[in-house]
């Protein structure tokens, strides 16, 4: 069992568990989500490597869009997802 | 029923009307269905049709909101040109449920008009916003 902090709570984990496994078992959509572990943001390509230890400290954010447009929602969506990223990405550099 | 000061309506309303022709978005934050101080976030993806919030600024605002000892209560955005009432992008990309999505329509931009609705699993509920009067 490890012992993490996720969104500020204490949770309790069977054993060390990749980062895509734990949204996996907790039924996430990686696409959806922001994930932060001990205060770095981590990429989505890398939720399958990165694995979680005791008293690692995870935040998590869904993200946040959306608005008036009636154009269709996936053709938006990817567009906003790929914003995302981009910002994400640009903001390591 | 969402419980929304004049106050906060007031700030919404001009940060929504200063980020016009764009679309803005923020979060609130309070306690139950009270809004207790709002987010002004910044719509990374600069367009009259739609918003994006940066997640940088998502984290930092969720560590704020739970290290003040409080949750967050809605997320607001705006609608430059439609109505005050859920598309079907708001929709589909609505993935926190448990808290009010707040639009804000400028369709009449000397007349904007605010309502909530809670958004579960594609289905819409539109909650009473009520004001308070701010005594300070």
């Amino acid at each position: 069992m490890i012992k993490v902090t996720l969104n500020g709570k204490a949770e309790t984990l069977e054993k060390s568990v990749s980062l895509a496994d734990l949204l996996r078992a907790k039924k996430i959509r990686p696409e959806v989500v922001t994930v932060e572990l001990n205060d770095q943001i981590i990429e989505r390509d890398k939720y399958p490597k990165t694995v979680i230890k005791e008293n690692d400290r995870l935040e998590f954010v869904y993200y946040m869009g959306g608005g008036g447009s009636t154009q269709p929602t996936n053709v938006g969506f990817a567009h906003h997802l790929q914003l995302s990223r981009t910002i994400l990405s640009e903001r390591k550099k | 029923m969402l419980i929304l000061k004049e106050e906060f309506k007031k700030a919404i309303i001009k940060q929504c009307l200063e980020e016009f022709p764009n679309e803005a978005c923020g979060i609130l934050a309070g306690k139950g269905a009270r809004v207790e101080k709002v987010y002004l976030m910044t719509n990374i993806d600069k367009s009259p049709q739609s918003y994006i919030m940066d997640p940088k600024e998502q984290l930092k605002v969720q560590k704020e909101v739970r290290a003040l000892g409080l949750v967050m209560v809605g997320i607001y955005h705006s609608h430059t040109a439609s109505e005050a009432r859920p598309s079907a992008r708001d929709i589909d990309e609505a993935f926190y449920t448990d808290v009010f999505h707040v639009i804000v329509s400028l369709k009449d931009k000397f007349n904007p008009q605010i309502h909530a609705f809670k958004i579960v699993e594609g289905k819409i509920k539109e909650e009473e916003v009520k004001s308070e009067v701010d005594y300070d």
